[in-house]
């Protein structure tokens, strides 16, 4: 079993290194964020914990890493159900299930934590210093076993967790329907929510959201409430008015337009992906803004939360474009039809870029109208200083581009 | 009538100057006239799709020439061969090779876009194209959920909505039922008799073959025989092809 569980390791190695690669960056977060929530100068302790905004953020920060190995794990095991029907054709047991699943992802927790660990190690120095020049709080680099211990304690249970999440699946499932691999399901929604007009709404609603967060000038905790109302409007905007519209352009707008009419179909299937990295982009930015803005007197919880967001925003952008560059470079098939039904190796790359473009600009667009809103409002009503929110938004423009221009380098190189 | 595609000296190797170099084809020299049905038949690994594949210009040769209409593919640039096969060559085959992401309606306009076509006419074409092959009803449904039959019509429709002069197909009934299969069989046999197109077909099928007036057979690279179908009926033609097929066994046998 154990020969079995490597061998379809190997031959899925671009899904496993995309698993690893969350894996690694997740303990690396989880690590450096422990480290300095634990120092003396911030005072967290999960032992006898009080009810701060530091035990708060790190709760928050370490249920997002949760959520990110997650879907990556789903994207992973989804794959991996043909495997899992091979063993149950060949009589194995859910216990030898067990076996398999636990040692693929038993292999790249081993191989992800120590590199994790060793990469956040060598970054401390440096979020020591931006942490200290910032917030005038000296945080020492001290190999302490507890954020190890912690970051290794969270992980190990997460892939428990995925165990009985993937066995959970295959048991689910019929040995037919697994060997068939991801059917999607299509979940009916009341007609009154998908009419025409109703369609229109969520646009209505997510902007309205963001405007709302101008009112909260004597409350700012108000702003999570708009922004978790905005998250869902969001929901409802990409699922019944941006695809539904992206449909309609390119079935009769587009549909004459060669590059158009390929690029802008891939980015409608991309959207339905991405859809939830927006969602968690806007419910972090939210959440992180709010704290910040009730934190403007204590510099070094302060900087705790602007250093979460300097660090989960990046996490965020990273494990989307490593799940896009998964999803792309399965798409040799589909590059190599357009270029038997007459598409040029110029125009597919034209084709490859514009779509990139199109993604990363929609949801940097997207989230960008929440994060934005959030910040000037704080910055208006001086609960941070404008230039924090400026480096801020910057920073999450910056993370989105730095990705997109790797996710376009990739595949224009994958297919 | 005119040759339409032609092959001197093919010859395909893989792994070049690796230890593993393996020669797929030895230097095939063939013709293919206008408006000829020609089956390629073979056992496994005996090199067809790769001989497909190279006089398609989805490959190129190691050695030799591929000319179509007179033209050594080779000569093209990429975009040069792009437009060309847009124009000129319609692919239909086992796997159907549609778009997962776009639905069977912008799959089948893709030639049409890509050739510039007015977007008024665009809609009249494809729906006309799609009620011949009766799909018109699921033109908005994406590939996934479609049918093995309904997607290869699909396939067909995106191969033949430009009026190709070649039609290449490789196995294009492997994931057909035997209703879709005749149907599909039907369609090519009118268009080669109607309209004059150039069939080029990979199968297994002995009945499928029996449609064509030539067959083609290769066996370890290089065409081991050929027969043409002239006078015969068509199941006199059949008896021939199974009798080529049983003997080929047979001989594994003994």
């Amino acid at each position: 079993m154990i020969r079995t569980a490597m061998r379809s390791l190997r031959k899925d190695l671009d899904r496993a290194g995309f698993f690893w690669i969350v894996f690694v960056l997740s303990s690396m977060f989880m690590f450096l964020f422990f480290h300095l929530a634990m120092s003396d100068a911030i005072g967290v302790t999960l032992i006898n914990s009080s009810n701060d905004l530091p035990t708060y953020l790190t709760v928050f920060n370490v249920g997002l890493c949760i959520v990110v190995i997650f879907l990556a794990n789903d994207f992973y095991v989804k794959k991996k159900s043909g495997d899992l029907a091979v063993i149950l054709i060949c009589g194995g047991t859910y216990g030898q299930l067990v076996e398999f699943l636990l040692f693929q992802t038993g292999i790249l927790m081993a191989l992800s934590i120590p590199v994790g660990i060793g990469l956040g190690y060598l970054c401390f120095p440096l979020l020591a210093l931006v942490f200290w020049s910032m917030s005038g709080c000296e945080v020492r680099l001290s190999f302490g076993l507890q954020p190890v211990v912690f970051t290794a304690c969270v992980i190990i249970l997460e892939v428990f967790w995925c165990t009985m999440l993937n066995l959970g699946y295959s048991y689910r499932n019929s040995i037919l329907t697994l060997l068939k691999g991801e059917e999607k399901i299509k979940l009916k929604t009341p007609k009154l929510l998908t009419a025409p007009a109703i369609r229109w709404v969520y646009p209505a609603l997510y902007l309205g959201c963001a405007a709302l967060v101008y009112t909260c000038k004597d409350a700012p905790e108000r702003m999570l409430l708009w922004g978790f109302a905005g998250t869902a409007a969001m929901w409802g905007m990409v699922n019944k008015a941006v695809v539904p519209w992206l449909e309609k352009s390119v079935s009769e707008k587009w549909i004459h337009d060669g590059d158009k009419l390929v690029y802008m179909g891939l980015f409608r299937e991309d959207l339905k992906m991405a859809r939830l990295y927006i969602a968690l982009f806007i419910f972090t930015a939210n959440i992180l803004c709010a704290l910040m803005a009730g934190t403007v007197r204590n510099s070094g919880e302060f900087m705790l939360c602007l250093l979460s967001f300097a660090l989960l925003i990046p996490l965020l952008s990273l494990s989307l474009m490593f799940r896009f560059a998964t999803e792309a470079s399965g798409r040799k098939k589909q590059f190599d039809t357009l270029n038997r039904i007459g598409y040029t190796k110029e125009q597919l790359r034209r084709i490859k870029n514009r779509e990139v473009l199109c993604l990363y600009g929609f949801i940097t667009a997207v989230s960008l109208v929440y994060i934005a809103n959030i910040l000037t409002a704080l910055g208006i009503f001086h609960l941070i200083p404008s230039s924090i929110g400026a480096v801020i938004a910057a920073l999450f423009a910056g993370s989105m581009a730095v990705c997109g221009v790797i996710s376009s380098f990739q595949i224009q190189n994958a297919a | 009538m005119a040759t339409i595609l032609e092959t001197r000296n093919l010859t395909k190797s893989y792994n070049l100057e690796q230890e593993n170099e393996f020669e797929a084809l030895h230097g095939i020299s063939f013709k293919a006239e206008a408006g000829e049905f020609i089956c390629v038949m073979g056992p496994s690994g005996s090199g067809k799709t790769t001989f497909i594949n190279n006089i398609s210009t989805v490959d190129f040769p190691t050695k030799g020439q591929v000319l179509i209409d007179g033209i050594n593919i080779r000569s093209m640039t990429s975009n040069e061969l792009g437009r060309f096969r847009s124009q000129n060559l319609g692919f239909v085959f086992q796997e159907f090779n549609l778009l997962d992401t776009h639905t069977l309606y912008e799959n089948i306009a893709m030639p049409l876009a890509l050739a510039r076509v007015k977007k008024s006419e665009i809609r009249p074409r494809v729906e006309a194209m799609a009620r011949q092959m009766d799909i018109e009803g699921i033109l908005r449904k994406y590939p996934r959920e479609c049918s093995g039959g309904q997607r290869q019509r699909g396939a067909i429709c995106r191969a033949l909505i430009m009026n190709p002069k070649i039609i290449i197909a490789d196995e294009p009934t492997g994931n057909l039922d035997r209703r879709n299969s005749n149907e599909f069989l039907a369609l090519i046999d009118r268009l080669n008799r109607d309209k004059g197109v150039t069939i080029i077909m990979v199968t297994h099928d002995p009945l499928v073959a029996s449609y064509s007036s030539r067959l083609v057979y290769i066996k370890d690279g290089v065409i081991e025989q050929t027969i043409l179908r002239e006078n015969m009926t068509q199941e006199q033609y059949f008896e021939k092809i199974t009798e080529l097929n049983a003997s080929e066994s047979r001989g594994y046998l003994e």
